[in-house]
Formats: structure tokens, C-alpha cells, sequence
């Protein structure tokens, strides 16, 4: 990696200037680099550069994803828990929960009407049902449906229910169901609809964000079936209609919030999973050429009981009922299915495959955790201008650093990390031993081995910068060495202030702007990685035109 | 005579009327092997207790009362019938209305008598997330092995009858105790 090209060579050559005027010339040029940059940040041509922003947003959640910072998600059992926020828990229905009733996929309406009884003790917040119930159904299960669901409604517990339409549930109406007092037992009345559709993004199919609502382009926004998370937030946290016109206003139709995710398991889980949940990521996988996303885990992010355990205390004896209602109690209860071949599985940043139902648990913890406000991509805003202003002032900041820094670098130096001459006139003569084709031919393969087998890169690179600093060390002055230190001091001071600025822009885009961490890395790597420099040809362009223009000037042609 | 005696006494010991092929001890249905268990009351936070009714290896849902209404004086219910070790059968076919039949409540809701006797150590940890997609249709059915054994009866009470079952298809689940831990 060289810092070290001479950018400014053509700095201050038009005789004396005044300071404003340099600065002036100053904040154009790191105007002009950081609008490059903005540009080829965002160029995407045939949706390229999309997979690597995502994957840096999986990295940075994969790292920090734990940090109340960046995701502060209630993990502590407890109905209350985490900052007071209320918990979410799943429960799992799987086909040891049906055969301990004595049915088989599809589960009947009467099963579902049975479990719902028995999670109306458990006394949740609100419960969700992730099943399709839409087909036709015997009259008998759809009114114990209904019933149960006008228990809960009566408890002052909300039933979702998911649907891919708004009349889908117009079968258990036709049922024509009453109850005791002989009153109609309509869905309106019991039920809330939800959305339970999924996106996934177009270049890796990994479903990072949610949709606020199920509608269609030509639908006015607010008026699609709003998707179940947001529903059940707002619900809670209402006022309900007032919270879901906030969050769906002014938005495209296929837009949705960012999911942050944990590498974490939920500590719940830890009970029945055979594997760990506590995550071994670390940046350093990364620097070490490891894998730096966590692999498929079996521990999910949210708590989940399952419904085998609720039916059969001797699944797990252990949780006894106060552990239960701990759990339970006060929390969002989404009921969902993994049943073998069903296909209801969604692919996550961090987790590979989960079963459908966590999509929505965790869409709600992110409502919960973000207190309603998520994370919304730059292209879901409206309008969308101000938050690309926002990226082109801190790029801006960090272009005005790297050009400081390459102020201070005298014209023609080295730079921190360039080979000295005095270093090449060693290096050449010790290789020019051996004929063209033999040295050309070992280093080609050398070079052939690094790039098949990943695990001697790093050594590699280790001992080739170990080497080229002994040498440096051997052949260079003192005088050499002291400017070399200098510049690099100059680097490492550049990109601490860089850091700062990121770190800064980095608050007030997630804390304030709320937008989603893709952009970060983006960031970092313009101010550490040099990527400045490869687009710094734009300012000697740009300095070449700037002296044509004085000339014309000095020479009475202005522009007419 | 010795050999008499040695008979009788290991008759004494072991009781020799169990058929051989019968395990001593039902491990799955422990508690439905309690003699004259009880419900003492219900465990659900001062909550209603969910109501089954009809088939146990099918129940449907019955309705929702409070402990009281189920025992007025808080006396304590016989267990009429039990299934499976996790469903009892109550005294009661009027709580949830008409055409019910005696009720059922889930072992889970309700303390009984019986609780101190089939109280587990460990979780038996047979639940997992399904998560590796297949590129083929279902055509079979999972397995479950259970990884830790189930609890044991502490007392003597392994070694009674099974309690008086309701149901025909409670006493049939009592004869084949191990069927529905490790069918699937």
C-alpha cells in the first residue's frame, strides 16, 4: 500500500496568493476528490458494488452487533427486560408439539385454538400467529378460533393473524359463528390482519430489510395491510394509527427498515440448543484471513420456547411455570412453524437460515430497541438529497484531511510507506543475479501460490514488509529515516483524525439520521486505504484547468 | 423348605405377578402411575385454566374458568383420568357448558399430589431448530431421540398399578408407555 504519491505538486505555483484564497483553493479541491468519491462510492454499475456495501454492513454488525451502542436489544429474561423494554419471544411449533395433540401438518384451527388458550395464561403483551390460516375450515375449528381470539381481545390481549390479503380471512366469517350470548363472532372484531410478506435484497437474496407494509405501487402510502412487526409495535406503542402513517408515510412501495442483527443467541436459548450462543467473532478472524461472519448458528437471536416444551412440562422439566411467566408475561408472542420440508426459512446476515417467523421477531426487537425510529436506507427516504449531502460532507472533511497530509508531504518525497531509491538500487542488483526469465518465472509462481492458498498470504505479506523495512533500515540515512518517520507520524496523525470525523459522522447518521452502517466502511476505507489516491488524478486535472483559466485571465480573455 | 422360603420372600421382594414382558417402571407416564393423585390447585398465576374436552389423543379446546369455579372451597380434585402424563381428567362436566364430557386440564396449569414424587433433574433437550433446506420433497418422518432419560419415580410408586384411567385410549397410552417418546 503507498500513500506516497506527490499530489501537489502544482500547489501554489501562480505566484503569491493570499491564505483565504489557498484555503478557498483548498476546500474546492477537497470538494471536487470528495464528490469523486461520493460518485464511485455509490457506483453501482450492474448492482456490483451493492454485495460489498451489504457484506460490510453484515461485518459491522457480525463485530458489533452485541453493543448496546449499535443494537441495544432487551437479552436479559424477564418480561421487562433490557432497558425496560419489552422482550419477544418465539414459540415454536414444530411436529413433536402436534403429535403431543395428536394431529398433523396442516395444524387443524382447533389446535391453534388450543394453543392460543394456553398462551392466554401465560398473559403476553400480544400474540402473533405466522401461519396462513386462510384456507376453508371445518365450522367447528374456525369458531373455537374465533372464540379464543374473543377471550383474548377481552383480556386486552391482541391477536395477529397473517394474511396475503385483505379478504382472506372471509371464510370464517361465512362460518357464521356466535358466541355464548349469541353474538356474531366477526374477524374485524377479534383478529388483526398482518402482513407477513418478505424482501430480500436483489444481490445476495438475504433478507436484511423489513417492509413497512404489504401495498401495491399504485396504492397510497399507508393504505397497504401493514406488515406484522410494525402492527404490533404500533399497537403497543400507538397512538396505533398516527405510529403506522409515520413509519409508512412518504415512502416507495417496496420500502423497509434495516434489520440490525446480533451474532448473539438469546441466553434462553442456551436451554435447549446443542450448540453455543455466544458467538466467536472477532474483527481479528478478518485480519487473520478467517471466516469473519459467524457461521450457520442453531441458537437464534430471540427467545424461543417451544411449543412441545409449553404442552409437556417433561420436555423440559426445568422451567417450571414462574420461569414461564417470566418469559412470557408482558412479552410479544409470535407463534410460528419449523416443520421439515415446509420451506418456511429465511436467510439472514448473520444466522444463514432461521425459520420464517424470526424474520418478524426480530423486525420487532429492532422497533423495540430503535423505540420506533429503525433504520432506513438513503434510497427509501424522501427526499433523498439531504442524506447524499450528508455523506458528501463527510467525505468532504476526510478528503480536506488526506489533502493536508499530502500538503505536509514535501513535493517529490517519499511518502511513509514507498520503497526509497537508495533501497530499489539494493534490491535490483540482488535480483539482477539471476536471468529475466528465471527470476520473472519465481516470482510469478510465488505469487501463483499466495493466490491459491490463502493461509500463507498473511505470512507472506508479514515477511515481505519485514524484509523491505531491514532493507530500508541497511541502505537509508539517517536524515532519510527521520523524514520517513516524520511521514509516517503524519499518516498515523491523518488517520486518527480521520477516525474522529468517521466516528462523528458515523453518530449522527445512525443516532440522528438514522441510516443503516452499509456506508462505513465506505468511509474508513477512503481515509485509510488510499483510495483517496486513486482518484487524486481528478485534482491535477482539475488544477491544470484551474491554470488555463488564470491565463486566459491574466491575458484579458475572459469569459464574454 | 429353604428353597420354599427363598421363593417366597423374593415374591415378597419383587413383585412376581408383573408380566415379564411389562417394564417395572413406565418412565414417560409417571405421573399417570400415581395412586389417588390429586389436583390441589392451579398453577397459573392466579390465570384462568384452559378447559379440553372430548378424545385426549385429540382434545379440543372447552373453555377458560378460574380455579375457583372448578373448586369452590379449594378442596382438592380427584384425578379421574390421566393421558399420556400430561393430560387429567377432572370431576367436572358442566364447567364449560353442555355435551363436554368429563374435562381435561393440562398437567402444565395445576399442582397435584403427585407433583413431589415425578419432579425431573434435567431437561431431556430433544427440541432443535430445523433449519438445513432440503432440495427434495418430505417423505418421511423426523426422528427424536431423547438425550437424557426421563424422570423416575423417587417412591414405590413405580411399582403400583397404573391409576384408574378414563378413557380407553388413556389405558392404552399407559400400555405402551414408551410408543410416544420415541416415534418421532
Amino acid at each position: 500500500m503507498s500513500m506516497g504519491g506527490a499530489v501537489g505538486s502544482g500547489n501554489g505555483t501562480r505566484g503569491p496568493s493570499t491564505a483565504r484564497s489557498r484555503l478557498l483553493n483548498g476546500a474546492l479541491h477537497s470538494l471536487l476528490l470528495a464528490s469523486v468519491a461520493l460518485f464511485f462510492l455509490n457506483f453501482n454499475i450492474a448492482g456490483t458494488a451493492t454485495p460489498s456495501k451489504r457484506f460490510s454492513q453484515d461485518l459491522v454488525y457480525a463485530w458489533f452487533g452485541d453493543e448496546a451502542w449499535l443494537y441495544p436489544r432487551a437479552t436479559a429474561a424477564g418480561p421487562n427486560a433490557g432497558n425496560g423494554q419489552p422482550k419477544v419471544v418465539v414459540v415454536m411449533l414444530d411436529e413433536r408439539a402436534l403429535d403431543l395433540r395428536g394431529v398433523r401438518w396442516p395444524a387443524p384451527m382447533e389446535f391453534h385454538a388450543q394453543l392460543l388458550s394456553e398462551l392466554e395464561v401465560l398473559r403476553p403483551r400480544g400474540i402473533l400467529v405466522d401461519f396462513l390460516l386462510i384456507d376453508p375450515a371445518p365450522h367447528e375449528g374456525v369458531c373455537d378460533l374465533l372464540s379464543v381470539a374473543a377471550q383474548l381481545r377481552e383480556q386486552a390481549i391482541p391477536l395477529y393473524l397473517a394474511v396475503t390479503r385483505r379478504d382472506d380471512l372471509a371464510h370464517m366469517d361465512a362460518a357464521d359463528c356466535k358466541d355464548e350470548s349469541g353474538k356474531a363472532l366477526r374477524v374485524a372484531d377479534v383478529i388483526t390482519v398482518v402482513s407477513v410478506e418478505r424482501r430480500a435484497d436483489d444481490s445476495d437474496f438475504v433478507s436484511r430489510t423489513y417492509p413497512f407494509e404489504q401495498r401495491s405501487e399504485a396504492d397510497v402510502p399507508g393504505t397497504g395491510i401493514a406488515s406484522a412487526a410494525v402492527r404490533m409495535y404500533c399497537d403497543a406503542f400507538g397512538p396505533p394509527k398516527a405510529c403506522v402513517a409515520r413509519l409508512t408515510a412518504n415512502r416507495p412501495a417496496n420500502a423497509g427498515f434495516e434489520l440490525a442483527w446480533s451474532p448473539r443467541g438469546d441466553p434462553f436459548n442456551q436451554r435447549w440448543s446443542g450448540v453455543s450462543c455466544i458467538p466467536t467473532t472477532s474483527p481479528m478472524n478478518a485480519v487473520l484471513n478467517q471466516p469473519a461472519l459467524p457461521r450457520e448458528s442453531r441458537c437464534p437471536p430471540v427467545a424461543t420456547l417451544f411449543a412441545s416444551v409449553l404442552l409437556n412440562p417433561d420436555e423440559d422439566p426445568l422451567l417450571d411455570n414462574d420461569k414461564l411467566f417470566g418469559l412470557v408475561k408482558g412479552s410479544f408472542v409470535m407463534v410460528g412453524g419449523n416443520i421439515r420440508g415446509s420451506g418456511d426459512l429465511v436467510t439472514t446476515p448473520l444466522h444463514t437460515l432461521l425459520p420464517g417467523v424470526y424474520y418478524h421477531a426480530v423486525a420487532l426487537q429492532n422497533l423495540v430497541a430503535f423505540d420506533g425510529h429503525p433504520k432506513v436506507r438513503k434510497e427509501y427516504r424522501t427526499p433523498k438529497l439531504p442524506y447524499y449531502c450528508f455523506d458528501l460532507l463527510v467525505l468532504w472533511l476526510l478528503a480536506a484531511i488526506f489533502l493536508w497530509r499530502q500538503h505536509w508531504v514535501s513535493p517529490g518525497k517519499l511518502g511513509p510507506f514507498g520503497l526509497s531509491d537508495a533501497a530499489r538500487g539494493w534490491i535490483a542488483p540482488f535480483i539482477a543475479r539471476y536471468p529475466t526469465h528465471a527470476w520473472i518465472l519465481t516470482a510469478s509462481v510465488l505469487l501463483l501460490l499466495m493466490a491459491a492458498y490463502r493461509k500463507p498470504q498473511l505470512i507472506a505479506v508479514a515477511l515481505i514488509i519485514v524484509a523491505l523495512v531491514g532493507v530500508e533500515l541497511r541502505v537509508a540515512g539517517h536524515g532519510e529515516i527521520r523524514e520517513r518517520m516524520r511521514g509516517i507520524a503524519l499518516y498515523f496523525g491523518a488517520i486518527g483524525v480521520s477516525l474522529a470525523v468517521i466516528v462523528l459522522a458515523v453518530w449522527i447518521g445512525y443516532r440522528w439520521l438514522r441510516l443503516p452502517p452499509g456506508d462505513w466502511l465506505g468511509y474508513f476505507s477512503f481515509a485509510a486505504f488510499g483510495f483517496f489516491v486513486a482518484h487524486t488524478a481528478i485534482l491535477e486535472f482539475g488544477r491544470r484547468i484551474d491554470e488555463l483559466y488564470r491565463e486566459r485571465l491574466a491575458g484579458g480573455g475572459g469569459r464574454k | 423348605m429353604k428353597t420354599r422360603i427363598l421363593a417366597a420372600l423374593t415374591c415378597a421382594a419383587i413383585p412376581c405377578g408383573l408380566p415379564a414382558d411389562q417394564p417395572s417402571a413406565p418412565r414417560e407416564y409417571g405421573i399417570c402411575q400415581a395412586l389417588d393423585n390429586q389436583i390441589t390447585g392451579a398453577n397459573t398465576h392466579g390465570q384462568p385454566l384452559p378447559l379440553l374436552k372430548g378424545d385426549p389423543a385429540h382434545p379440543k379446546q372447552a373453555c377458560s374458568v378460574p380455579w375457583a369455579s372448578l373448586s369452590p372451597d379449594n378442596h382438592p380434585l380427584p384425578v379421574v383420568g390421566c393421558f399420556a402424563g400430561r393430560l387429567l381428567q377432572l370431576p367436572n362436566d358442566a364447567a364449560c357448558g353442555h355435551d363436554t364430557g368429563r374435562l381435561w386440564v393440562d398437567r402444565r396449569w395445576v399442582r397435584t399430589s403427585a407433583d413431589k414424587l415425578y419432579t425431573a433433574s434435567g431437561p431431556t433437550t430433544c427440541e432443535e431448530l430445523y433449519i438445513n433446506p432440503s432440495a427434495a420433497t418430505r417423505d418421511y418422518r423426523p426422528d427424536c431421540k431423547l438425550q437424557k432419560p426421563m424422570p423416575q419415580p423417587k417412591s414405590a410408586a413405580s411399582q403400583s398399578s397404573p391409576a384408574a384411567t378414563a378413557h380407553p385410549s388413556a389405558a392404552a397410552a399407559a400400555s405402551t408407555p414408551s410408543t410416544e417418546a420415541t416415534q418421532h
